[in-house]
């Protein structure tokens, strides 16, 4: 069993026993301009050859492969229907190229969906059939969970929230327009943007390269970052709002690099405790960043086994 | 003779195709001689609600219309005939063609009731869905549930009554209140309405005073499935149904189930926070920011103020559709307020089809069955990019939405009690 994780700039790779206990892992980048869905079926390839041969396993005991890719993905087809972040990636049908790659069942599903299946599987979901994860890291989008089956939508586009429209984001930024406004805020490039944008505070310079330093920050008692993710917050808390009436979950789970951050909730929270209408009890991922190869985990012995059992069935 | 045979083989075993396999097939079939329970009162609910819809000349007709396996469509048919909840027509008959099959509706009746804020309607049909009377009351200054469950019996009786139908053949009783409601307890949570209901347990009280099962929903997601079996919404799986009156509420389809949610509030979207809604927090007790203001009463207020603003002096009171009616009219003050609520509604149809991706809305209520309102909202709603454009309908059933909706459950709960639905 291996689950893998397709990013914007590498794959990572995790492989499982069918008790669903880690034997290995294995990262690879992309070789720079080589991100061609041809050339990324031909790296994942071989990087799970390699990891195979690694754990001195045959291939051919390789049950099933989950592909965790952050796109919008028709799982009929197991066609990736567009990426953003890759060039030449709109209507790949990933399925089938990578299981003609790897001779084995092949399953793509969208990272977010993964990650919440992971956190339902085997973090903090385990209990409730109804949930929201909320993943935010470079983009932002949301897992749904109804009655412990994840909700996919007519056109496979459910949990898309980085398109919403919330009072918070429409007062601050009335420039920028159109497409994921919302994403382009809470995400981590936006919450660097605005550090920069707030210019030199009374603390000088302060090294910061990634999102995660601004809310390291703040929960240092930096009032610049206070600040920010007092706005950042606030956009959260309105989306966190809206899908608490629309879905009515039993919990809401953060996750991803800045959202597991426990500033960013603890915040949040504050702003919430005031208006106390239909918001459920808001928890942080139990997973962190492996929620979504965990959830590729989960997805592949749940359809794996039940595979192997048909076929041994079919045998006898 | 020999072709004869051949024809039964493919019955048997090569159209049935499920399992190609006929040494398993023909040993399950002896094995068992017949198909699973669960599949013949799958088979047997979906043939009924086939011949709600429409008359078959043939059997043949029946079963390939309902998508059925022959064996499966058998076994169905047959259990339907010992429940004696449908007959076959004559076989042969000269001039024109009869149906075939036909339900014996007078096996049983069913009553399905919506309690409104200020009326409460009982209608009765038989099991064939036709419905037999209607009869409608007032709820104004009505608050102890007991008395509106007496109120539902004096209509119940009353329509018996002139319809005939025997008082002890109630196979089921549907109800909508306006509120929080918790179905699986069969109890209304929580309701501003009917001078504000807490936890009160309707369904069993309902259960008790008509010996029949009875089913609780909440009236906007009532309106939803009423929509789904015979209004805007027909055999969609994704959709949500927007009643917008003096309220907003949603009842929302996906994947082809109700969303309800584990505290039964699912699509409360009056609550809804989107741009241009007002910013300071709920007060328990109080309208929503959606509602306070793109529901009737919002409007209203919306039209008061832009009036004072522009003339100086409040005009007279007018409903939501008669300021509508001004805007295309060409009143200035009116088209103000049109232009505000349309962007209002398409932010928050634009929110709940982002999240769900939901391809369809269907409008009711008295507020969202204005044409002039859906017109302005889908105007704004071209020109949002996203995944999925959604689209909007007005209810076709408008106010009878909720009592469609609540016949469809009395009758699944009906047919599940006769024994045909799982």
């Amino acid at each position: 069993m291996v689950a893998a994780e397709l990013g914007p700039d590498g794959v990572v790779l995790l492989a499982a026993d069918l008790e669903g206990h880690e034997m290995g892992r294995a990262k690879a980048t992309f070789a720079w301009g080589a991100s061609s869905p041809r050339s990324i079926c031909e790296l994942m390839g071989r990087e799970v050859r390699v990891l195979l041969k690694k754990l001195k396993k045959p291939q051919e005991r390789l049950v099933r492969v989950v592909v965790s890719v952050p796109a919008i993905v028709d799982m009929d087809a197991g066609v990736v229907v567009s990426l953003s972040k890759l060039k030449d990636w709109r209507d790949v049908p990933l399925r089938e190229m990578l299981a003609e790659e790897l001779k084995c069942p092949v399953e793509v599903e969208n990272d977010t969906n993964l990650a919440a299946q992971g956190e339902f599987s085997l973090g903090a979901a385990r209990a409730e059939k109804n949930f929201v994860f909320i993943t935010i890291g470079e983009g932002v989008g949301a897992g749904i969970f109804v009655d412990g089956k994840v909700c996919r939508g007519a056109r496979w586009s459910a949990g898309e929230i980085g398109y919403l429209h919330v009072p918070s984001v429409s007062r601050e930024s009335p420039r920028i327009r159109g497409y994921g406004r919302l994403e382009k805020m809470l995400g981590g490039p936006g919450i660097l943007q605005s550090w920069r944008a707030a210019g030199m505070g009374p603390h000088g310079r302060v090294k910061v390269k990634r999102a995660v330093d601004v809310c390291d920050l703040a929960a240092a008692g930096n009032s610049r970052a206070r600040k920010i993710l007092g706005q950042k917050a606030k956009i959260l808390a309105d989306v966190v709002l809206d899908l608490s009436l629309i879905l009515n979950p039993g919990m809401i789970l953060f996750g991803g690099e800045v959202g597991s951050h426990p500033v960013l909730m603890k915040e949040v929270k504050k702003l919430l405790a005031g208006s106390e209408f239909g918001v459920s009890s808001i928890k942080l991922g139990e997973l962190g960043t492996e929620a979504a190869l965990w959830g590729g985990i989960a997805t592949g012995l749940e359809s794996g086994i039940a595979g192997l059992l048909h076929t041994a069935r079919v045998a006898v | 003779m020999r072709f004869g045979r051949f024809r039964r083989g493919i019955g048997q075993f090569g159209k049935q195709g499920e399992i190609s396999d006929r040494g398993e097939r023909s040993m399950a079939a002896a094995r068992k001689n017949r198909p699973a329970e669960r599949e013949v009162r799958n088979a047997a609910s979906r043939l009924l609600d086939a011949l709600r819809e429409r008359d078959f000349k043939s059997l043949g007709e029946a079963r390939t219309s309902c998508g059925l396996r022959k064996w499966d469509f058998d076994a169905a048919l047959r259990l339907m005939q010992k429940k004696g909840l449908v007959e076959k027509g004559p076989m042969k008959a000269k001039g024109p063609l009869q149906p075939c099959l036909r339900i014996r509706g007078e096996r049983g009746h069913v009553a399905a009731v919506d309690i409104g804020g200020t009326n409460l309607r009982v209608i009765v049909a038989d099991l064939a869905g036709t419905i037999l009377g209607k009869w409608s009351g007032s709820t104004v200054g009505v608050a102890d549930p007991a008395k509106i469950v007496q109120l539902i019996e004096e209509g119940l009786r009353k329509i018996s009554r002139q319809a005939g139908v025997p008082a002890n053949s109630l196979q089921a009783v549907a109800a909508g209140a306006p509120g929080v409601t918790d179905s699986r307890n069969g109890v209304v949570l929580l309701t501003s309405y009917l001078g504000g209901w807490r936890d009160v347990p309707l369904g069993r009280m309902l259960e008790d005073r008509f010996a029949a099962p009875a089913v609780i929903e909440n009236d906007v997601r009532l309106g939803a499935v009423g929509e789904r079996w015979k209004g805007s919404a027909r055999k969609m799986n994704d959709f949500a149904f927007l009643a917008i009156g003096t309220g907003i509420a949603a009842g929302i389809y996906a994947n082809g189930e109700l969303l309800r949610g584990p505290e039964c509030a699912a699509g409360e979207v009056g609550y809804l926070v989107v741009p241009g809604t007002p910013e300071e927090g709920v007060r328990e007790g109080m309208p929503g920011p959606l509602e306070s203001v793109i529901g009737g009463e919002g409007i209203k207020s919306q039209w008061q103020k832009e009036t004072q603003r522009l003339s100086g002096e409040a005009l007279h009171d007018l409903s939501a559709t008669e300021i509508f009616e001004r805007a295309t009219g060409g009143d200035e003050r009116a088209r103000g307020v049109l232009e505000r609520s349309a962007r209002i509604l398409a932010h928050a149809i634009y929110n709940i089809s982002v999240v769900l991706n939901c391809p369809l809305f269907i409008l009711g209520g008295g507020v969202g069955m204005s044409a002039i309102l859906k017109d302005a909202t889908e105007s704004v709603l071209a020109d949002y990019s996203q995944p999925v454009r959604p689209q909007l309908r007005l209810s076709s059933l408008g106010p009878d939405a909720q009592l469609f909706g609540a016949l469809r459950l009395a009758l699944d709960e009906a047919e599940k009690r006769i024994g045909l639905r799982l």
